[in-house]
């Protein structure tokens, strides 16, 4: 037995190292920060700090700014991936032709990294040579280029489209599965009882993908939470911190004000986030269990 | 199952001893926020910052020549190896100038470490690591942290010799290579340069405009007849991420000349003395919000302005003035791929005529010198290599020449802090085929003033508060000047004024949070 468990671990160890390497070992470090004093910038040497860095958190105005900036910036993305994502699922599902290279379009924003997409945005939207303000002009909506990433709520809204465009497919591939592995019968079932197309979706379509969907939300929520590099590329948090979501704060904090006790008590308050956030989609999960109503 | 059993569930018994480990972690927290309160080492006294800016002052002011030294250097009696910390930039370059410092100083290695792009906060996780590179770069901020905590060494402490490249350094830049604390030389020079008044000439000679502006006065007045004659709908532009600080002291410089002891945001002891109507921080935002908001020749989009965005806006011709753009970058506004190329150059800081630069330096590590003699040999053999003059990549202050400032400027166009390799003719003959007029600059070199890193010091939080000069995030200042550009803010006199004051507060607090 004892030996058994044994080489239960070492079959473990190459799984638990990088977990514990690059997961658990900086977060606990994280964790001893946040209740430091440690700022590289002045001559003072680290030292206990209680919970000095959250109460000086809960102070800052732009803390403050860049939570409500991430609420903002949560409430406008996730409804949309969470939608376009089925739309895109329920479209993908459809037998028609050209219907394969349609799925392979849906999954490409997946495969061009994070910061190379944020700079075609950016490129996209630039006030003085971006694409947008062309076709704008061409099209006679507006006269004059603007400058769209210096206006917050555009500036906001571009983000969120770049965020969007990367997190749509994963969600999308987890409803297409969902999608087509509804048995047919319940179809056939639905129509022969009468049910119209609105009526099949609702019945069978969503009541069976009600679970992915959950997890669909705990996703793009998640990542609306962790969202940086469009951040970073596009606006640096402008115009007047109106992007400055809470990582682009805990990365200022961290990389350029040197401020490792703030950022290590950021880093803790988001990871309290992301457990309540799971934990109360989960809970939605649980008690929203699937019962097929035919 | 017993009854017992049921009460304690798995469920219940975990959330119990959740709470109470989140409730022991609360409790721990508070009690050591309130009871190991630890005394705070507050390190600079104000009395302490008036002397040391005294100090500076006087330093420069009386001498710059330090007793006669001999300038060979003893050989080494061990092998050292020196580590130099770069960013990423001119990767290749650096690599080259350690392999030809290696062939001719066989007794030592100098190897380079990229820092990467993040630089600053790589360089210090190091020092807070305990192990910093021997030599590397410093930017104005750096420079300041690392004198502050006493990180770097003043390489005068041990070879008093140094003193003599600030003969050699242009007026308005040597303050910047005296550490504010001790007096003393702190590095020789990497690169430096004016932020200069970039215009495009053929925008201005289109619409009838016979000279580049005197005054700010006249470059509103420039710019309101280049937007009316269509040439441009936005003519000023300016650096905004990395430039902001300088931005303003341009401006302000326009207004102001600079005389000793000239100040523009704090006094000696670190008082704002900005936050009132008419002061020169005033009377520059009201003049650029008046071109946003009133005149329509400054985007709000000039927020988005990072290097290369506004040196490929001159170089497009969407816009064609820019009060402070890095030197170096008119020949990038005139590379032959730009539409307007050959027509970027530079006039002199409109108004006074001074301007402010950029400058960095070498600096090494009190670590490395703590390492022995030959460590210090070593690493100021390096330091004469790549800051100052040499002949064979050995130090020969008497005849040698500025060999890695060559190397700079002759391949990049890179400029210098010092007046041999900026007056050197081949020099100026590669500035003139950048497309950089060298006289025009040179005449900006001699109107140079160090205020903007000395108002009247820099501090740990300076950086935090205005924005860093290297680094694109961070900042309180910006994103609460750009309220006015989105429309949060008028441009009313009382806005600007609670602007000001609000940032005031801002920096009272930073200062009050740094224990000084």
């Amino acid at each position: 037995m004892v030996s058994k468990t044994a080489t239960l671990f070492i079959c473990l160890i190459p799984a638990l190292t990088p977990l514990f390497l690059f997961g658990f070992y900086p977060l606990t470090y994280a964790f001893y920060l946040s209740f430091t004093f440690y700022n590289l910038k002045t001559p003072i040497e680290p030292y206990f700090y209680g919970l000095g860095n959250y109460f000086a958190l809960s102070e800052d105005p732009v803390f403050i700014r860049a939570l409500q900036a991430t609420g903002l910036f949560a409430l406008i993305t996730v409804p949309l991936i969470t939608l376009i994502s089925l739309g895109q699922a329920l479209l993908l599902a459809s037998q028609f032709k050209g219907v394969k290279y349609l799925q392979v379009l849906a999954l490409l924003p997946w495969g061009i990294p994070l910061v190379v997409s944020s700079t075609v945005y950016r490129l996209f939207f630039d006030f003085n040579f971006g694409l947008f303000n062309d076709l704008m002009v061409k099209l006679g909506v507006i006269n004059q280029y603007v400058s769209w990433l210096s206006m917050p709520w555009s500036a906001l809204f571009i983000v969120a489209l770049a965020h969007i465009w990367v997190n749509t497919p994963l969600p999308t591939l987890l409803i297409l599965a969902g999608i087509q592995s509804i048995p047919k019968e319940l179809y056939e079932a639905a129509y022969i009882d009468g049910a119209k197309t609105f009526a099949r979706f609702k019945m069978v379509t969503w009541n069976w993908l009600r679970p992915i969907m959950l997890i669909v939300l705990v996703y793009s929520s998640l990542s609306a939470l962790w969202c940086f590099d469009p951040i970073y590329v596009i606006t640096a948090g402008g115009p007047a911190d109106f992007t400055k979501l809470i990582t682009f704060y805990t990365y200022e904090k961290m990389f350029s004000y040197l401020n490792f006790g703030h950022a290590g008590a950021i880093t803790i308050l988001i990871l309290g986030l992301t457990g309540l956030l799971i934990y109360a989609y989960f809970r939605a999960l649980r008690l929203g269990r699937v019962r097929l109503r035919v | 199952m017993s009854g017992q059993e049921k009460v304690v569930s798995r469920r219940k018994f975990l959330g119990a001893v959740g709470g109470l480990a989140a409730a022991t972690v609360v409790g721990w927290g508070l009690a050591g926020y309130y009871a190991a309160q630890p005394p705070r080492e507050v390190v600079r006294t104000v009395t302490q910052t008036q002397t040391v800016t005294q100090t500076v002052t006087q330093t420069v002011g009386v001498t710059t020549t330090p007793p006669t030294t001999t300038a060979t250097l003893p050989p080494l009696s061990k092998f050292v190896d020196i580590e130099w910390g770069i960013w990423s930039w001119g990767v290749e370059l650096c690599n080259d100038n350690a392999r030809i410092f290696n062939e001719n100083n066989t007794d030592m290695k100098l190897h380079v470490t990229d820092l990467g792009a993040n630089y600053m906060a790589n360089l210090f996780a190091r020092y807070a690591a305990g192990d910093p590179p021997d030599i590397y770069y410093a930017t104005p901020d750096i420079a300041y942290v690392v004198q502050y905590r006493k990180w770097a060494a003043d390489i005068e402490d041990y070879f008093p010799e140094a003193r003599r490249y600030l003969d050699d350094i242009y007026p308005g830049m040597r303050e910047f290579y005296i550490n504010p604390f001790t007096g003393k030389v702190h590095g020789l020079c990497y690169w430096a340069g004016p932020y200069v008044f970039a215009y495009n000439k053929r925008h201005l000679s289109e619409a009838g405009i016979g000279a580049p502006p005197k005054n700010y006065e006249e470059v509103a007045e420039q710019a309101r007849i280049i937007k009316q004659k269509g040439i441009c709908e936005y003519p000023i532009g300016a650096l905004w991420s990395w430039g902001f600080p300088a931005l303003w002291y341009n401006i302000m410089l326009g207004y102001h000349e600079p005389k000793p002891g000239t100040r523009f945001l704090f006094d000696e002891d670190l008082n704002p003395i900005f936050d009132d109507r008419g002061t020169p921080f005033f009377e520059a935002i009201k003049w650029l919000l008046e071109r946003v908001v009133v005149d329509k020749t400054i985007s709000p989009g000039i927020r988005e302005y990072d290097e290369s965005g506004i040196t490929t806006a001159l170089g497009s011709g969407t816009v064609t003035f820019c009060p402070n753009l890095p030197d170096y970058d008119i020949a990038g506004a005139n590379v032959p791929e730009l539409k307007e190329s050959g027509n970027i150059t530079m006039c002199l800081n409109p108004g006074t005529g001074y301007a402010v630069y950029h400058p960095t330096n070498y600096s090494t590590s009190t670590r490395c010198m703590e390492k022995g003699r030959d460590n210090q040999i070593a690493v100021w053999r390096v330091m004469q290599f790549l800051g100052g003059k040499t002949t064979n990549a050995r130090p020969d202050f008497e005849r040698g020449e500025y060999f890695v400032c060559n190397r700079l400027i002759r391949q990049y166009g890179v400029t210098s802090a010092y007046r041999p390799v900026m007056e050197d003719p081949t020099n100026k003959e590669v500035l003139r085929k950048l497309k950089i007029d060298p006289d025009l600059l040179l005449a900006q070199y001699e109107k140079l003033t160090t205020i903007l890193w000395r108002d009247p010091v820099l501090t740990p939080w300076w950086a935090d508060w205005f924005s860093s000069p290297s680094s694109e995030a961070g900042g309180r200042v910006k994103p609460k000047f750009e309220e006015f550009l989105t429309g949060a803010r008028s441009y009313s006199d009382a806005d600007i004024l609670n602007f000001l004051k609000e940032i005031a507060e801002d920096w009272k607090r930073a200062k009050k949070e740094a224990g000084m």
